[in-house]
């Protein structure tokens, strides 16, 4: 069935009411039901019953719900002219969800309940009309509807893209922080570095300068009050200083196995003698034998000019040794720079890195590749940063011994490093977490005092647009492999 | 043969090692001075040395060795009957407290010397440790008067709790 209005009530919403009015009019009482009121009355209540119907012909009403939380109303509909008000208690008998208020000065069709009753017995038009009415009604609340489930979608849809860049600009704004937190430590530790590494220098420098001093004076003072030239065993003397400098040290078997076959040959030499014997190259215990048969009194003075040269040398070596870390260490730091970002070669990074974690990893299998890398614009100190964070990781995973492969290559748009330990692996569902802030698998905090694990890393080489993963090798062990892009560098 | 009295040096660094063994070289004549680079030939000395029916007085041993580290040395061998009497010494580049404090309380440590040392108080702890070690062990300490804290072993052999073999 199609009703005769139910189009034409989308269009012009009073054209029903002007119908019933005129239906009123025919039956001569219209002026009884003609209601004026004014803005801001409230015409029912939500909860009451309702015993009148309002058909709006001038003016506006809203409908406002009680919120329960915290009982204040809350606008939900407005209703133009043509509106039947209270429509659902009307057409169902239950008392009103809404409450009614006028906006503006009104004019309506008020009809009580008994009334529509009789009028629907002697008007037969005005059933038809208010039929109309209802639907056309009901086809408006329900396109009013179908309106608001979509502004309600819109703004849900709305609400979850705001919640989600919160969620991001929170997420961003901790990594900022943990970032600052990060490089204010590496700046603290650049200055102490800085400092430091000027103190140690002093003095290392003042160790290994007055050494060559002595050393020449001692040479001097050797040559004028020891040396002859006319017979040999003094020329032979300086020979035992030379060699003294340059040897070695061999394992403590092997001068336990040598002293053995010393003592038998020279049964009278003490047991430090013999030991500085064990030192020295074949060829010199030769010399030395022929020096000291007929003067057997003459074997400490030897062995003095050979521990002699032997100490210049393990101070020279020393020295060279604090010089190496203090070096490996600025330059680990980058204490001497003030960019942040340079143009590195990545393996010297690396080498910095293994020297200054030397302690830790000494007794490992070490494998090192380092292939030619392209030089790329790079923060060296955070790249450091990801280098001890993950060879430390490794050391702790591995616990005394174990193997470490450390390689690197690149090809033509990536530069690739690749750290690969003999531990117990990573458990698989913890290959993504590792990289999660605060995820540890160590008892208690960072070992080293520098690193912020591999959170921090991951951060530093998304900074370089790399990527970082770790995986687990099929023969045991885990692997973490860096890979960053080659950019033609800015100058 | 009479037994001989060892006093055995752990060190992996050999610059280290020859230094510590060069400022005890003056107990030399009347101790014998052994060395090894890691505590597993530590051990085979430790083994032989005993085998040959000798004694080891005294050891001096770094705390971080590639493989078993010092502390763990110290305690395996307090544990033991056979090296229980040795002096023991921990000689340690990073005196990590927590290390230290387990050596002292399982291998009943009374000495760690931080590195880097001098040699008076490495000659010193030596001494003191040597003498306590002949006290204990040994029946004849007065031959060790020369080298060794005179004052302390002539008081030992005064009060008559040494009766001397000789």
């Amino acid at each position: 069935m199609t009703f005769k209005l139910g189009s034409q009530w989308l269009e012009d919403p009073s054209s029903v009411t002007r119908l019933l009015r005129r239906v009123l009019t025919e039956s001569g009482q219209p002026e009884k039901y003609i209601t004026d009121i004014k803005a801001g009355t409230t015409l029912f209540r939500e909860g009451e019953p309702l015993d009148t119907i309002y058909i709006l012909l001038e003016g506006a009403v809203q409908l406002f719900k009680m919120k329960p939380l915290n009982n204040t109303e809350y606008p939900i509909i407005r209703l133009e002219v043509g509106s039947l008000i209270g429509i659902l208690a009307f057409t169902t008998g239950f008392n009103s969800l809404t409450t009614a208020k006028t906006l503006e000065h009104c004019r309506f069709l008020r009809i009580p309940k008994s009334d529509v009753d009789r009028l629907l017995d002697e008007q037969p038009d005005f059933r038809g009309y208010l039929d109309e009415l209802i639907l056309a009604n009901l086809l408006e609340r329900f396109k009013q509807t179908i309106i608001l489930q979509m502004k309600l979608d819109s703004a849900n849809n709305q609400l979850q893209v705001e919640r989600n860049e919160l969620r991001q600009a929170y997420k961003n704004l901790q990594e900022a922080q943990k970032m600052l937190v990060h490089q204010e430590k590496m700046a603290t530790l650049g200055q102490l570095v800085a400092g430091f590494a000027h103190e140690v220098n002093n003095p290392t420098s003042a160790l290994l300068r007055s050494t060559d001093t002595l050393e020449s004076h001692l040479q001097r003072f050797m040559e004028q009050t020891c040396f002859d030239s006319k017979s040999g065993w003094e020329a032979a003397g300086k020979h035992f200083f030379e060699q003294g400098k340059k040897s070695g040290f061999p394992d403590t078997k092997t001068i336990r196995e040598r002293s053995v076959q010393l003592k038998k040959e020279f049964p009278t030499a003490g047991g430090g003698q013999i030991r500085l014997m064990a030192q020295m190259q074949q060829e010199l215990i030769d010399l030395l034998r022929t020096k000291v048969k007929d003067n057997p009194e003459r074997l400490q003075y030897f062995l003095d000019l050979f521990e002699f040269g032997k100490m210049f040398q393990n101070i020279s070596s020393a020295g060279e040794r604090i010089s190496g870390l203090v070096r490996s260490l600025k330059s680990y730091s980058r204490s001497d720079s003030e960019n942040r970002l340079e143009r590195i070669d990545i393996r010297e990074g690396i080498h910095d890195t293994l020297e200054l974690t030397s302690n830790r990893i000494k007794f490992y299998d070490l494998n090192i590749e380092l292939d030619e890398v392209p030089i790329i614009l790079a923060d060296a100190a955070g790249l450091n940063q990801v280098w001890t964070n993950i060879i430390l990781n490794a050391s702790d995973a591995m616990g005394k011994r174990g193997s470490l492969d450390i390689r690197c290559g690149h090809d033509e748009d990536e530069i690739w490093v690749s750290i690969r330990d003999s531990g117990p692996g990573i458990p698989e569902e913890n290959l993504l977490k590792i990289f999660e802030p605060n995820f540890s698998t160590k008892k208690s905090g960072v070992k080293f005092g520098l690193g912020l694990g591999l959170s921090i890393s991951k951060d530093i080489i998304e900074q370089h647009d790399g990527t970082i993963i770790a995986e687990n090798n099929k023969d045991g062990g885990a692997s973490f492999i860096v890979r960053l892009p080659i950019k033609p560098a800015a100058e | 043969m009479k037994p001989k009295i060892y006093i055995l040096v752990v060190e992996d660094e050999p610059e280290v090692l020859d230094s510590i063994v060069r400022d005890i070289a003056e107990f030399e004549e009347y101790f014998e001075i052994e060395m090894a680079d890691t505590a597993e030939e530590a051990e085979q000395i430790i083994q032989e040395i005993l085998d040959n029916e000798h004694m080891i007085g005294l050891i001096l041993c770094d705390h971080v060795l590639p493989g078993k580290n010092g502390v763990d040395l110290l305690i395996e061998m307090q544990k033991s009957e056979r090296t229980k009497p040795t002096k023991k010494v921990l000689i340690t580049g990073q005196a990590g407290l927590e290390e230290t404090v387990k050596a002292v309380n399982e291998a009943n440590l009374k000495h760690y010397i931080a590195k880097p040392w001098e040699k008076k108080e490495l000659v010193n702890i030596t001494r003191t440790l040597l003498t306590d070690f002949v006290i204990e062990s040994v029946k004849d300490p007065l031959k060790y008067m020369q080298v060794l804290d005179a004052q302390r072993l002539a008081e030992e052999i005064r009060t008559g709790r040494h009766i001397t073999d000789s």
